[in-house]
C-alpha cells in the first residue's frame, strides 16, 4: 500500500460526522441503459460494486454515460449554447420518458408479542414513486414519495426525499467529481455499508434506527435513519477515497446539525471505475460472471453533531441538549461473501430536559453476512445490539436490547424478491419490547 | 522532336515538386460516444507552406432540425453556404474561433461565409436551441472525418514529421508525432478521452 493511501486510510479514520444518501432500486436505470436490475443490483436494493459506483458518480457510468444510454434525453440546448452564455440559458436535457419508477412492498407478518401471537396481511405495506435521472451531464436527480403503513390497519403515512446534484464542481481544477453537492431532503446513511436503504433484509439497522423514550418534559427525538433537508458535499479521492459532509436541519428544523462521513475501499471495484483495475482482476477470475463478485475490504468512519431545544419553547423549563454520534464500520467482500460489522457511539448531554439532569451515554454495534448460495437464493445472518445508559433518576423506558436477524432472500425475477426473515430478541429490558417477529416479504420493481 | 521530349521530361523530373507522399490511417476509440464518428484527424501544421482554399465552397444544410454535417473540416479560406431545407425558418448563428450572425430565412435560401480563422466554431440556430453543428478550420488539406467505426485515412501526405491531431467537440483532443516516409502507410490509432 502506498504512502498516499496510507494517508487517505488514515484521514477516512480521524475525520468523522456524517452523511446522506439514497439509492433505491430504480427501474428507470434499467429502462434507460436497456440492462438488467442485476447490473446495479446484487438483489434489489442492495448494490453491486458497479451500482455502487454508478450511484457515488451521480447516475452517470464514470468512464462515461452517453455512450451507453439507449433512451435519448431530450435536449433543452445544443452543449455549445455553454459558450454563448450568459447571453444565453446554459443548455440542459431532460429524460426522453418519464422516469417514473414504482415499487410495491407486501408484508405477511406473524408477530409474537409478549402475551399471543398475531398474524397480518398487510398488502400493501409500502409504495413508493421514485423518479431519476439527469438534467443535464453532472446533475442528478432523485425523487421518492413513499406511502406507507405499518400494519394491515395502520393509516398511510407519508416520506418524502428530493434532491438535486451538482456534481464535477471546479472539474477543471480539481480531479474528476473530486467535489460534488447535493441540494435538498436527504436520507442519512451514516455508514455506507450499512446503508437503510439499500439494505438486503426487511428490518432496518438498530443502530440507526432507535430514538430516546419520550418523557414528560419531551425528549430528544433524534433518529439517525431519518431524512432531513440540507446541503452535502461530497467527492472521490484517488479513486478509491469517499468523503461527505454537510450541514442539515436538526430535529427542530430551527437547529442545524453537521456531519461527515469517510470511506475507503481496498482492492475491488475502485468508487471511481466501473470494475476492477489491475491485479484485482485476478481476484476474482472464475468467478468473473458473478455479478455480485467484487472481492474487497471497505473501511468506512462517521460522526455527525447536533443540538436541539427540549420543552415548551420560550418558557424556564427549555433546555438545550447537545449530542453527537459516531462510528466506524468495515465490510469484506469474498466471492459470495460479505461480512459487515460496525460500532456506534453516541452521548447527549441532556436529552430529557428540566426531567433529568444527566446526560446519556449510547453504544449500538452489528455483524452481518450475506452470502450468495445461487444467484437468485441470498442468505443473511445479522447480530445487533443497543446498549443506551438510562438515566437514573426518573422512570423512562429502557431501551437495552439485541437481537438476531436471519433470512432467506429469492429473486423471483430481477425485479421481484421475496424475502423470508425473523427478527429475534435475546435480549430486552421490557416485555413489550420482546417483539419476535416473522415476516414474508415480496417486493416488486417496475 | 524526340530532342523537345527529353527536355520536357527532364523538367518534369527535376524541376517540379517533388510527389513523394504517404497514407496515414488508423481508428480512434473512446468511450464517451456511443460511435466514434465526426472525430477530425488532421496534420497541425505543415511549415513552409502557404495552403489555401481552392475557392470550391463547403456545405452545411438545415434538414428536419438538423445540422448537416455534425462536423465540417474545412480549409482556412473556404466558404461555407448554409442551406435551409426546411419548411421552417432557421437562424445561423456561430461561436469560437470566428463570431458572426447571419440572421435567420425561410426554406431554399441559402447564405454564405468564409472562414479566415483557424480553430473550430461551433453553429447554432436561435429559432431551435438543440441545434448544433461545428466548422472546423485547418492549415492544409490533410485531414479526414472518422466513419462510424473510427476509421479515417489521410492520403498524400508529403513526407516529413508532423504533429497529427484528433478532436471532437466534447472529447480532449490528443496529439502524436508522426513521421511520414515518402511512400507507404503510416498507421496511428488514438484514443480520445
Amino acid at each position: 500500500m502506498g504512502r498516499k493511501n496510507l494517508v487517505l486510510l488514515g484521514i477516512s479514520f480521524f475525520m468523522s460526522l456524517f452523511f446522506i444518501n439514497s439509492a433505491f432500486a430504480i427501474p428507470t436505470f434499467a429502462r434507460k441503459y436497456r440492462t438488467s436490475c442485476n447490473t446495479c443490483h446484487i438483489a434489489i436494493p442492495k448494490l453491486t460494486a458497479f451500482g455502487e459506483s454508478y450511484r457515488l458518480n451521480g447516475y452517470q457510468i464514470p468512464e462515461g454515460d452517453a455512450a451507453y444510454v439507449k433512451e435519448e434525453p431530450v435536449s433543452l440546448g445544443a452543449p455549445a449554447w455553454k459558450r454563448v452564455w450568459p447571453e444565453a440559458v446554459w443548455p440542459g436535457m431532460i429524460p426522453g420518458p418519464v422516469p417514473l419508477s414504482v415499487r410495491i412492498i407486501s408484508d405477511f407478518k406473524v408477530n409474537q408479542a409478549s402475551e399471543a401471537a398475531s398474524t397480518d396481511f398487510n398488502f400493501p405495506h409500502e409504495i413508493e414513486l421514485m423518479m431519476a435521472g439527469l438534467l443535464d451531464e453532472n446533475l442528478p436527480f432523485f425523487a421518492e414519495i413513499e406511502f406507507e403503513k405499518e400494519t394491515s390497519s395502520s393509516s398511510v403515512e407519508t416520506d418524502v426525499e428530493a434532491w438535486l446534484g451538482f456534481y464535477n464542481l471546479f472539474s477543471n481544477a480539481l480531479p474528476e467529481r473530486a467535489l460534488n453537492l447535493k441540494v435538498g431532503t436527504l436520507g442519512i446513511n451514516p455508514l455506507p455499508m450499512a446503508n437503510d436503504h439499500l439494505r438486503i433484509g426487511k428490518n432496518h439497522y438498530l443502530y440507526n434506527d432507535w430514538r430516546l423514550s419520550s418523557a414528560s418534559s419531551g425528549a430528544n427525538g433524534f433518529r439517525l435513519r431519518d431524512h432531513r433537508g440540507g446541503l452535502e458535499l461530497n467527492g472521490i479521492l484517488a479513486d478509491r477515497f469517499w468523503y461527505g459532509g454537510g450541514v442539515v436541519n436538526g430535529v427542530n428544523s430551527t437547529d442545524k446539525d453537521g456531519y461527515i462521513i469517510t470511506r475507503y475501499k481496498f482492492g475491488g471495484t475502485p468508487f471511481s471505475k466501473s470494475a476492477p483495475g489491475g491485479g484485482t482482476e485476478e481476484a476474482i477470475k472464475g468467478k468473473a460472471s458473478g455479478f455480485w463478485v467484487d472481492n474487497a475490504l471497505e473501511l468506512a468512519s462517521f460522526g455527525y453533531f447536533g443540538s436541539t431545544e427540549i420543552g415548551a419553547a420560550a418558557t424556564a423549563n427549555q433546555e438545550d441538549d447537545k449530542f453527537w454520534r459516531a462510528g466506524f464500520a468495515l465490510r469484506n467482500t469474498y466471492q459470495n461473501f460479505d461480512l459487515n460489522a460496525g460500532y456506534i457511539w453516541g452521548n447527549n448531554d441532556d436529552p430529557y430536559g428540566s426531567s433529568s439532569a444527566q446526560n446519556i451515554n449510547s453504544q449500538s454495534w452489528f455483524v452481518e453476512t450475506n452470502y450468495v448460495f445461487k444467484p437468485w437464493l441470498i442468505g443473511e445472518l445479522r447480530y445487533e445490539a443497543l446498549d443506551v445508559d438510562m438515566p437514573t433518576d426518573f422512570t423512562v423506558t429502557n431501551l437495552d436490547r439485541a437481537r438476531w436477524v436471519p433470512g432467506l432472500i429469492f429473486q423471483i425475477r430481477p425485479n421481484i424478491k421475496l424475502v423470508a426473515e425473523a427478527l429475534i430478541y435475546s435480549k430486552y429490558k421490557v416485555a413489550s419490547d420482546r417483539q419476535n417477529n416473522f415476516v414474508a416479504r415480496l417486493d416488486a420493481n417496475f | 522532336m524526340g530532342r523537345v521530349i527529353s527536355i520536357f521530361l527532364f523538367l518534369v523530373i527535376f524541376c517540379s515538386e517533388p510527389s513523394f507522399a504517404g497514407v496515414i490511417k488508423g481508428k480512434v476509440s473512446t468511450a464517451k460516444l456511443k460511435a466514434p464518428k465526426d472525430i477530425v484527424v488532421y496534420i497541425d501544421k505543415i511549415e513552409g507552406k502557404e495552403l489555401s482554399s481552392s475557392g470550391e465552397p463547403a456545405k452545411m444544410d438545415q434538414i428536419k432540425l438538423v445540422f448537416i454535417p455534425y462536423v465540417l473540416p474545412i480549409i482556412k479560406g473556404t466558404t461555407v453556404e448554409f442551406h435551409n431545407s426546411d419548411d421552417v425558418k432557421h437562424n445561423v448563428f456561430a461561436v469560437g474561433t470566428e463570431n458572426f450572425d447571419l440572421g435567420t430565412w425561410t426554406k431554399g435560401i441559402t447564405k454564405s461565409y468564409t472562414f479566415n480563422k483557424l480553430g473550430d466554431t461551433a453553429i447554432l440556430c436561435n429559432v431551435h436551441p438543440e441545434m448544433e453543428a461545428y466548422v472546423f478550420v485547418l492549415q492544409n488539406p490533410y485531414f479526414a472525418i472518422t466513419d462510424e467505426n473510427g476509421q479515417y485515412q489521410i492520403k498524400d501526405v508529403p513526407s516529413g514529421s508532423y504533429k497529427l491531431k484528433a478532436w471532437h467537440n466534447r472529447l480532449k483532443p490528443v496529439t502524436k508525432d508522426v513521421d511520414v516516409a515518402a511512400s507507404g502507410e503510416l498507421s496511428v490509432d488514438f484514443e480520445l478521452k
